[in-house]
């Protein structure tokens, strides 16, 4: 999928300036003269998560004209527009606003559990594709009372991605086309963990297991040790962790750890503030200097910051340093 | 004699011709108010960039992100223009260069905003490109900042490549009184370099133009201001699946409800309407006293109503019927009104942006909804069958 970026209304565009979306459009034109005959092209996606919110409907004027003009100078290859999740509204406005377009891209996270259905009870007759997919997103999560997100462990969030993907994104084959998992990569968003099916060092999760699993029906050979769970103080990771400055803490995790030597990593950070949205990009975080003392494997032992604050303690388990699981928790230093 | 008798003849033929066909010309009355094109013409202040020699810069030290070289070649105007490489990295957030211009003197670019744009020659190093993620911001001295960029459609040709081209960009785009820069008082122009990119660029002034400027009439800032709301546009509807669990019944207006909670369809249980075609509506003045009203033919199950807003926290708002929002006046037909002041958080919800009115069923039921309508209710919230009573037909 080609994506031709419309500026959403959230980043400042004012789809009531016929000067700036014609701009725009003339822009994006261009880019669809260019690359239309591009042999690695499948289909066009119009516009990523403009709905996002969005107040103003007029965008889907703009993403009508450009999926019009495509149909005008390329017959090859459809197009798509991308949903951040679908409600009725968004659904009516692109079958009624934007006729050329073909297949509706949506990026849905918890939402994926009913897309299928509602897809259908919301109107939509054409193919789907789920643009992107993965786990609970951070703005779907649980937070403690000091509002920092509750991300599950690694091997939750394994099992979670295959599950989804063998019980609703495959098992929709007469309307879902695919789906693109979130997120081959790796990036911040309320943690460095998150959404990342690799971990900033490159390391494949156990994760990328799972899609291996999920694509072609057979676990790999050789399978990345799996974070079933976390806790801290002996108490898991679903729960408010608040503890005293300079502390010695102990941190657990449970395994999988499959075949061979397990490594073990720790690394403290501070809890993030950002307040974007969409997947908008965050700044990475500062790591904090932090002695860490395995006492087994699986359990370590620290002390907390002298100052308090918000914080984040990351367990990474690895094999032959390439094939990991990650789990975190946050919690509050306080007096 | 004769010549005097000439003379007064011919001062009363200058007359004549002075008073009747000559026409007043007022020394006084010259229209002295400049063009906008001589205003902008005669600013004193139109050239921001020229060359290294007669213009300030700053940011053109280079780094690995960054480079920035003065070429003699190929120039537009003045001794040399300015070639900028750059590469965004997690090492150079920001990339710019800044063009404090007039030696720092505080710009009054105010009366020129309608009239102006800032004017450069562009063109890039290689290749060609639709868009240049540069970013134009005019800084003034409180330090606030108000930004642009390069419209296609004010780049001459309507390209971006190896060529020259002209570029505008009208100072109305830069939006001042909404950034709330202070366009009496202008320090410098900064441009901001994202991703990565190779261009030359020369020729920075400030030149005529005229920019419409076109603004669409907002839309979705309609008023409800009478009720009821008649809720029975069956292409409003969403959520209806024929015969099969709820549907609308062609030609007889009403919402037929067939739900087994046990049954292969009972995933299927919600279903919607728009109330302006899924924009929002201003309920604000009229939703205080008002309530959903219907009738309820068949059997009586707790419906779940909610409504949403398209903004707003919270979203959704829901009240789940009971019979106390219903009387049986007839075997069978239960009238039922649901006061929106029941419907919890109703003073935080968003009424100026309201869309839908939803229904979402838990419990069996085999029924047919109709009127369904957003009504006006004056009485007390709390005793429905009341107001039912009074308004019974």
């Amino acid at each position: 999928m080609l994506g031709l970026y419309l500026r959403p209304e959230r980043t400042g565009m004012n789809y009531n300036d016929v000067h700036a979306v014609e701009g725009q459009l003339a822009e994006l034109k261009q880019e669809v003269l260019k690359y239309k005959d591009h042999p690695a092209l499948l289909l066009w996606g119009i516009g990523n998560e403009l709905d996002l919110k969005y107040t103003n409907t007029r965008v889907w004027d703009a993403v009508e004209e450009l999926a019009k003009f495509i149909h005008d100078v390329d017959p090859n290859h459809p197009t798509s527009t991308v949903l951040a999740g679908i409600d009725p509204a968004k659904v009516h406005m692109v079958k009624t606003r934007c006729p050329d377009i073909d297949v509706l891209g949506v990026n849905a996270y918890g939402s994926i559990e009913k897309l299928p259905l509602n897809i259908r009870r919301f109107g939509w007759s054409k193919p789907y594709i789920v643009t992107e997919w993965g786990v609970n997103g951070p703005f779907e999560a649980p937070t403690t009372s000091w509002g920092a997100k509750k991300e599950p462990p690694g091997g939750v969030k394994a099992s979670t991605r295959l599950r989804r993907y063998d019980d609703i994104i495959a098992a929709d084959s007469s309307m879902c086309l695919g789906s693109y998992c979130f997120l081959w990569g790796q990036k911040q968003e309320s943690t460095a963990t998150w959404h990342g099916l690799f971990l900033s060092d490159g390391s494949a999760t156990d994760g990328v297991d799972a899609m291996h699993k999920a694509w072609s029906g057979e676990w790999p050979t050789w399978r990345a040790p799996s974070i079933r769970n976390i806790r801290m103080n002996d108490r898991g990771w679903k729960i408010d962790h608040i503890v005293e400055p300079d502390s010695e803490v102990q941190v657990d995790v449970d395994l999988n750890a499959f075949e061979g030597e397990v490594q073990w990593q720790c690394t403290l950070f501070p809890e993030s503030r950002s307040k974007k949205m969409g997947g908008d990009r965050q700044k990475s975080l500062e790591e904090i200097p932090t002695d860490f003392t395995f006492v087994n494997p699986g359990s370590v032992v620290f002390k907390t910051p002298k100052n308090p604050g918000a914080y984040r303690v990351f367990v990474k388990a690895c094999r032959d340093g390439n094939n990991c699981s990650s789990a975190n928790v946050p919690f509050l230093v306080r007096k | 004699m004769m010549r005097r008798e000439i003379l007064i003849f011919g001062i009363c033929v200058f007359c004549y011709l002075g008073c009747d066909s000559m026409q007043e010309v007022s020394l006084y009355e010259v229209d002295l108010t400049p063009t906008p094109e001589q205003l902008v013409s005669s600013y004193p202040y139109r050239h921001v960039y020229l060359d290294s020699c007669n213009s300030n810069l700053f940011g053109h030290r280079s780094h690995p992100c960054k480079r920035v070289e003065f070429v003699k070649d190929n120039s537009v105007e003045g001794e040399d223009h300015l070639s900028i490489a750059w590469q965004q990295g997690d090492s150079c957030r920001y990339l710019g260069v800044g063009f404090p211009w007039a030696n720092y003197v505080g710009k009054n670019l105010k009366n020129l905003e309608q009239i102006a744009a800032l004017q450069f020659h562009v063109r890039l190093d290689s290749g060609s490109v639709s868009k240049i993620p540069m970013f134009f911001s005019l800084v003034d001295y409180g330090g606030r900042q108000a930004t642009s960029k390069i419209n296609l459609l004010n780049v001459e040709g309507q390209r971006l490549d190896e060529e020259w081209r002209t570029v505008r960009i009208p100072l109305a785009t830069f939006r001042a009184s909404e950034k709330g820069l202070n366009l009496e008082n202008v320090k410098e122009l900064r441009i901001e370099f994202q991703r990565e990119g190779h261009v030359h660029l020369d020729a920075i002034q400030i030149v005529p133009f005229h920019h419409e400027g076109k603004f669409l009439e907002p839309i979705g800032e309609d008023v409800c201001e009478n009720l009821p709301l008649v809720m029975n546009a069956r292409n409003l509807w969403w959520g209806l699946n024929g015969s099969e669990t709820m549907g609308w019944a062609e030609g007889e207006g009403f919402l037929a409800l067939h739900y087994d909670k046990t049954g292969p369809q009972r995933d299927w249980n919600s279903c919607g309407v728009a109330l302006n075609q899924w924009e929002a509506l201003d309920m604000s003045e009229v939703y205080s006293a008002s309530a959903l009203t219907f009738q309820l033919h068949g059997q009586f199950s707790p419906l779940n109503f909610s409504i949403l807003s398209s903004t707003g926290a919270p979203r959704q708002i829901r009240q789940r019927l009971s019979l106390d929002h219903c009387i049986q006046f007839e075997e069978g037909i239960w009238s039922c009104a649901i006061p929106i002041k029941q419907f919890d958080q109703h003073e935080q919800f968003n009424w100026s942006a309201t869309r839908e009115v939803r229904l979402t069923v838990t419990e069996d039921i085999d029924a047919a909804m109709h009127e369904l309508q957003w009504s006006e209710y004056r009485g007390n919230p709390n005793k429905v069958h009341r107001w039912l009573e009074h308004h019974k037909q």
